[in-house]
């Protein structure tokens, strides 16, 4: 007599539960709009290769490759309510990873001469400490070398801020680490880490969907012929100096070299039209950040 | 009297990296005392920095607690410098040197001298 009762109690707890849980989610993006796929999920990442491993984060999307130990791509929208002061915070493992993954911990980058180097920059999730913390996990970062993740990335991260912030954009942004071999402060390295678990890419690719910032819920639709998109590949290594302008491609091209499909929620027709064309925009006149020592 | 708190330090920092993006050693530091602060311009000129080169100073406290937590593994090594800065050095401030590439400078006073220790930082 008891069990039943204990079950059924079980049962309708879990609806209860289920019911809440739903509409916490729902507060913050209605069913079926989760924002950092908007635009697609490019090499159609799920649960079961653990080396394409989709990670659906609060705020953030990730494919995610345990035999290299860094995400494929990674995935977010940007508009200005996720930019604020918030400050950084210590950089940890991922601990939602399954259990049977590899667990890359911030040690292992240390003596690599290679930087952690954020996919979804921390200060493009600054409005909370939540958010700042969210970015900090270590499958959200790829070995890049000091002149890579200090010079030019960080200057294409700041332009992106600076569209979002003053030219009232909303992107959304895609970007991985690619291939098998770079340069860093102790010259040429394929792996870091313990067990050498950690690939170091070759290259460094990143697409950036702009639109005017508004009514995101038809972002999908805003997307037409004339539509700016941003592409760069830039190499992993001691070379690529602050000018990330010289580093645009066609989106084409980083499809061609990582065999993702970018935006693919976009029309094929549509897609078409902007897949050959690289970004020609004048540029600001960049700030060069002071380093010091 | 500044080289047995030298040599203090010395013992501490052995072996010790701070982790950011980068991961960095530390380094002793020990210069005559300009006056009785401390200033922006004699730490930039001390430490080889452009005089343009911005300045924050920061919680001491802040630094080590976010060090310690980060890095569980060197927690002791952190709390032993942290023991040693307080034993030796009077008046001791933390001061962030630069943007995305920062020189970390904990430098207070001992007798005529300023002394500390140095590290960096990236945050892109």
């Amino acid at each position: 007599m008891k069990r039943p009762t204990t079950v059924r109690l079980r049962a309708l707890m879990f609806a209860i539960l289920a019911v809440i849980c739903s509409v916490a989610v729902a507060a913050d993006h209605p069913a079926g709009d989760y924002p950092h796929l908007k635009m697609g999920n490019p090499s159609d990442a799920g649960d079961q290769d653990k080396n394409n491993y989709l990670m659906k984060k609060e705020f953030f999307a990730l494919s995610y490759n345990n035999r290299k130990g860094t995400p494929n791509w990674v995935s977010w929208e940007l508009t200005d309510d996720y930019l604020g002061n918030a400050r950084r915070m210590p950089f940890k493992a991922d601990d939602t990873l399954p259990a049977d993954f590899k667990r890359v911990v911030p040690k292992d980058y240390t003596g690599g001469g290679f930087d952690r180097g954020h996919q979804c920059p921390h200060s493009d999730r600054s409005a909370t400490d939540e958010m700042s913390a969210a970015t900090f996990v270590m499958t959200n970062m790829a070995p890049q070398s000091p002149e890579l993740n200090q010079k030019a990335w960080a200057q294409l991260e700041m332009y992106c801020r600076h569209l979002v912030e003053d030219d009232n954009k909303t992107l959304y942004i895609v970007c991985g680490p690619w291939g098998r071999g770079g340069v860093g402060r102790n010259g040429p390295e394929t792996s870091i880490g313990e067990e050498r678990k950690i690939t170091v890419p070759s290259k460094c690719w990143k697409t950036v969907l702009v639109l005017d910032a508004g009514g995101k819920e038809d972002d999908v639709k805003k997307v037409n012929a004339s539509t700016r998109i941003i592409s760069v590949i830039m190499p992993n290594d001691d070379s690529v100096g602050q000018d990330w302008g010289r580093y645009r491609r066609t989106l084409g091209e980083i499809e061609d070299m990582t065999h993702l499909k970018l935006f693919s929620s976009v029309p094929d027709s549509t897609m078409d039209q902007l897949r050959d064309v690289v970004d020609d925009e004048a540029l600001p006149e960049p700030h060069i950040p002071h380093f010091g020592h | 009297m500044s080289d047995n708190v030298k040599s203090a330090l010395q013992t501490a920092i052995k072996g010790l990296q701070y982790m950011s993006e980068s991961d960095e050693p530390f380094k002793v530091v020990d210069w005559p005392a300009t006056g009785d602060q401390l200033t922006v311009p004699d730490l930039l000129r001390l430490s080889g920095n452009d005089a343009d080169t911005p300045v924050e100073e920061r919680p001491l406290d802040k630094f080590f607690d976010d060090a310690v937590s980060q890095q569980e593994d060197d927690a002791a090594a952190f709390q032993n410098l942290r023991t040693a800065i307080a034993q030796h050095v009077s008046n001791a401030k933390l001061y962030r040197v630069g943007e995305v590439r920062f020189g970390i400078y904990i430098v207070g006073s001992v007798g005529d001298r300023w002394v500390g220790v140095k590290t960096r930082a990236v945050e892109t």
